[in-house]
């Protein structure tokens, strides 16, 4: 499976949804995320799936972009896709921009009114030998940063020039945000969301500024060249030189050095040395000229005379000069860097997006199936326990006791009888229900109906640590029956250890008690009572 | 059977813990876990499952609540030995839909669907011969069992019990659902392949599951932890005032501030690994961590957790010693290693001085702008250790505590987990610790350290949940 690179409004959509999770709860996210995790797992096992119930790990930015696309709100233009357009329209304003700059910056120095030819001593440093500069610095600290940041100053002066630089792709961001019909307050918390992200990003960020940049300079010189053809058309722009220092000869040397890329082959757009020599001009002398006419050597073949008159000095014999200039030193290096730029912006999103921990915690969530050994169904709501009659007590020690203890508990009946009499208690039967063999049961309850007409009290011994199950409600309602009516029946819970006194007991027994409390009161009888096997044991 | 997943059906008398084995073996606490007898009235399943793969189911039964009645039924309608089986199924189909036996119906029918029997008992209460009616039905089904001996109280009849399921179970283990931590649940679900062959490919692939997903927990611990550590040595408060005003009255406000936003991310980070090891409803009991908790910045708690002074002085010392020995290097020995013994006194010095510094207020700037208040990063080299500490306990209790125990966590008292760090695992955070403050204001040097603290967290951290190094091929899982 392909696994294309971001785009920038992909980036910063996804960057803007990773900032976002980070106040999400996790159990949240895994809540979301499950479901695409599960997709994409199934997706790859239909291309083949190995490893026992083991998710294979889908190409990072394939899934990213599946999460994306889960996460963001269908039918919106998202934030990353303005953001986008919105570079994109700053491009095209920093273009016109620049050309009207070039143009208008070209076409008042050309047609200024105070008589002067211009002087391309100062003009070509001006127009030309500055943005060369700039190109310079730039270039020595974007190609071999490090080495640059060690020179003294270089860093601090290079952050000044890329902070200015900034200066104008921002705000020119910002107006155009100002004009779009995105609400202000949306756009400044994507800026300031955009600028959190820089340390993750900040290459990115320089060179997505260097093609706004490169995108106003490239137009600068197509607007100063565009001036440069027109006005020459429409006027007669004249260009000399003047210097305090300079010598003809030394002026022809540098100007033959920075035409070094196309004197070779273009030479007509390289001022001669005598054209160079006859447009020296002072602003002191008489009609510019530093040298009578007469006194002008001939032109060289090749030099562009202006005109037919040959007394005058060559002013036009610089302006190819110029415009060469300008294309080789101005509009070519720039289209260059934009190109770079390009190339710089499309590498950083090959690379995006930046780990970070945000995102690692993402693809882990999207990687593996989640693993859930939990149920999935809630549970059902606990009953309210019966509020059903039931008393506290004991046999009352004068009647006899017909006595059915359950057969788990432990006590062998001669030591259940003991105990019983130690405590004043007389037993006239003992039987045990509560085996295996249901039918001991209907034996003792079938005895019990026969002696219904005698005096007894009956008791069912019980374990005080057993669950009070059906089973034993059962037997209750099966010794009522046996018993009749308007009889106290009482169920004493027997437990295998004695408290030191007869009110204590211990947690365990008072637990159980309560159980037992709550299970006979749902058997509804008021004639029952429940209590502890009295006497210690035996 | 082989064809189907694995199913086992936990069963018991009531009120025995079956459910209290069900939430630890499924690791939910959802379960309602009652001294009620009855708490489960009806089947509850607990399906594993890895995406839409569901590896085995556990189902959580009612209990036998009149076993002596269903086995007279049995019996009475009993043809000949071989067709138990379909006589228990003819029982289910003749009570099913209410009457007498909802429980036992209810308790029945996974069995006879196909699940194998997982048989609780309490080793707390002695055996008595009602218990046989319910191994009885549980033996008439046919199917494969286990019996599992849980322990709930102090007095122990395990041995009696033991010498009865013998008989009718063709493996017994005793389980504390109450006490189980990973290795056991993992251990239990060996067993279990061993009483139904057809299932054990897939319980095997199961428990190699459940130990990768082990890790991948422990991992995101180790992450987050690392995270907070970076989170909290870089937090700074600030406060920008009037150039003319004094500062001192925003002192004691700014650094409340401060000391609040720190125990929200470490409350966070609690929230967080709760959340990981599904223990959402977790107490810790307010004990002497509580105290500690309310104020992670009582100093004199510290002696207990981090490192011990000792400790923290031999590592700033060594540090300082290995800067200076570069410089020794760099003179060919000509320094004489004076450029090693200057560097270990400055990092010994240093890390004495700052010893229970906590954050002190600054004012920085005093342009037309207005003076900027900050309080923080804490400098102190030892306090990174602390909130490590209480880390690694809060992991510890959280990682270990089975789901079916329900009681608070109790945390006061524990010993120092980062004083029994190995040197080389102390040398390794302490270097990212030291790099983070360094590099407090460089988010990206800060990324990287955080990446380096949780890489060297995870062992420590598996070790804290007995957490096994993940089985070959178990990368594949893994992010």
């Amino acid at each position: 499976m392909s696994d294309p690179r971001f785009t920038l409004a992909e980036l910063i959509d996804l960057e803007l949804a990773l900032q976002r999770d980070r106040e999400t709860p996790v159990e949240d996210l895994d809540t979301r995320d499950t479901p695409l995790a599960q997709h994409l797992a199934s997706a790859l096992g239909a291309t083949g799936e190995t490893a026992p119930g083991a998710a294979k790990s889908p190409a990072p930015r394939i899934a990213l972009r599946a999460w994306l696309n889960s996460v963001q709100q269908p039918g919106l233009t998202s934030a990353g896709s303005q953001f986008s357009e919105l570079i994109e329209l700053a491009g095209t304003c920093l273009l016109l921009a620049g050309a009207t700059s070039g143009a208008l910056t070209i076409g008042s120095w050309l047609l200024h009114g105070t008589g002067t030819p211009v002087n391309v001593a100062v003009f070509w440093p001006a127009v030309i030998g500055i943005q060369l500069a700039l190109l310079a610095i730039f270039g020595l600290l974007a190609s071999s940063l490090r080495c640059a940041e060690r020179i003294p100053g270089l860093r601090g002066l290079g952050r000044v020039l890329t902070s200015i630089s900034g200066t104008l792709p921002w705000l020119t961001l910002r107006a155009l945000a100002r004009l779009s019909g995105r609400p202000q307050a949306e756009w400044r918390q994507l800026f300031g969301e955009l600028r959190a992200l820089d340390w993750l990003y900040r290459r990115l960020r320089i060179w997505l500024m260097t093609s706004l940049t490169q995108a106003f300079a490239i137009g600068f010189n197509l607007g100063a060249l565009a001036a440069f053809f027109a006005i020459p058309t429409l006027d007669d722009p004249a260009f000399g030189w003047r210097s305090r220092l300079l010598g003809a000869g030394e002026v022809h040397a540098i100007v033959r050095g920075i035409a070094l890329p196309w004197r070779s082959w273009l030479p007509s757009a390289v001022p001669s040395s005598a054209a160079v020599e006859a447009t020296q001009y002072s602003s002191v002398a008489p009609r510019y000229a530093v040298q009578p006419p007469v006194r002008r050597p001939p032109l060289e073949p090749g030099d562009a005379s202006p005109g037919s008159d040959s007394d005058r000095p060559p002013w036009g014999a610089w302006w190819p000069f110029l415009c060469v200039s300008l294309a080789t030193y101005g509009l070519i290096p720039r289209v260059l860097l934009l190109g770079l730029a390009q190339v710089g912006l499309r590498r950083e999103l090959s690379r995006a997006p930046r780990a970070h921990a945000e995102l690692e915690r993402l693809l882990a969530r999207l990687s593996r199936l989640a693993v859930d050994t939990r149920a999935h169904l809630p549970e059902e709501p606990l009953a309210a326990p019966s509020q059903g009659p039931l008393s506290e007590g004991t046999p009352p020690p004068e009647d006899p006791l017909y006595v059915l203890c359950w057969a788990g508990v432990p006590e062998p009946d001669a030591h259940l009888c003991r105990r019983f009499e130690s405590a004043g208690y007389q037993i006239q039967h003992l039987v045990r229900v509560g085996g295996v063999d249901y039918e001991s049961d209907e034996n003792a309850l079938r005895e019990l109906e026969q002696q219904k007409s005698n005096r007894y009290a009956t008791v069912l011994i019980v374990e005080a640590w057993e669950p009070p199950v059906g089973d034993y409600l059962d037997f209750v309602r099966e010794l009522r029956r046996a018993r009749g009516d308007a009889e106290a029946l009482w169920v004493l819970l027997f437990r295998d250890e004695v408290p030191s006194s007869e009110a204590g007991g211990s947690e365990r027994d008072r637990v159980n008690a309560r159980q037992w409390e709550a299970a006979l009161r749902s058997v509804g009888d008021p004639w029952l009572r429940i209590g502890f096997v009295p006497g210690p044991l035996v | 059977m082989s064809g189907s997943q694995p199913v086992f059906a936990v069963v018991g008398r009531v009120n025995r813990g079956k459910s209290s084995i069900v939430s630890t073996l499924a690791a939910d606490e959802s379960v309602q876990i009652e001294a009620r007898p009855g708490t489960t009235q009806r089947n509850r399943e607990y399906p594993m499952q890895v995406g839409d793969r569901t590896l085995y189911t556990l189902v959580d039964t009612p209990g036998f609540e009149r076993a002596r009645h269903v086995l007279a039924w049995l019996r009475a309608h009993e043809t000949n030995t071989a067709e138990r089986a379909s006589v228990v199924r003819r029982f289910v189909a003749e009570h099913a839909g209410g009457g007498r036996f909802p429980q036992e119906c209810e308790l029945l029918r996974p069995i006879l669907d196909g699940a194998a029997i997982l048989y609780v008992v309490d080793s707390s209460v002695p055996f008595s011969p009602t218990y046989e009616a319910e191994t009885e039905i549980l033996r008439w089904t046919g199917q494969p069992r286990m019996a599992l001996i849980n322990p709930i109280g102090q007095v122990d009849h395990s041995a009696e019990w033991q010498s009865v399921l013998d008989q009718y179970f063709s493996l017994v283990r005793v389980f504390d659902a109450h006490q189980a931590d990973f290795d056991a649940r993992i251990d239990l679900l060996r067993g279990l392949r061993e009483i139904s062959v057809p299932w054990k490919a897939a319980l095997d692939d199961a428990i190699l599951i459940l130990i990768q997903d082990r890790t991948r927990r422990v991992r995101s611990a180790a992450e987050l932890i690392a995270e907070t550590l970076v989170d909290m040595l870089r937090a700074r408060e600030e406060r920008r005032i009037g150039s003319e005003e004094d500062p001192t009255p925003y002192r004691e406000g700014l650094t409340e501030t401060f000391y609040a936003a720190l125990r929200r991310r470490e409350k966070r980070l609690h929230d967080e690994l709760r959340r990981i090891f599904l223990h959402e409803h977790l107490r810790v009991a307010q004990g002497d961590f509580a105290r500690v908790d309310e104020d992670l910045f009582d100093t004199s708690t510290w002696s207990r957790l981090g490192l011990t002074r000792t400790q923290l002085a031999i590592s700033a010392a060594a540090s300082g010693a290995i800067l200076g020995g570069g410089i020794d290097l760099m003179t060919g020995g000509a320094s004489l290693l004076a450029g090693a013994a200057i560097g270990g006194a400055v990092g010994l010095v240093s890390t004495l001085a700052a010893w229970q510094q906590l954050a002190g207020m600054r004012v920085l700037g005093s342009s037309l702008a207005g003076k900027l208040l900050r309080v923080g990063p804490i400098r102190d080299p030892n306090f990174a250790w602390i909130v490590l500490d209480r880390a690694l306990m809060f992991h510890a209790e959280v990682a270990n505590h089975p789901h079916a125990r329900r009681t608070a966590v109790e945390l006061s008292g524990r010993e120092s987990r980062v004083q029994q760090l190995s040197a080389d695992t102390r040398r390794t955070l302490d270097k990212c610790f030291a790099r983070i403050r360094r590099e407090v204001d460089d988010p990206a040097a800060c990324s990287e350290a955080r990446e380096q603290l949780a890489r060297g967290l995870e062992a420590p951290l598996r070790r804290l949940a007995h957490c096994a190094d993940p089985p070959a091929g178990g990368a594949q899982t893994e992010a």
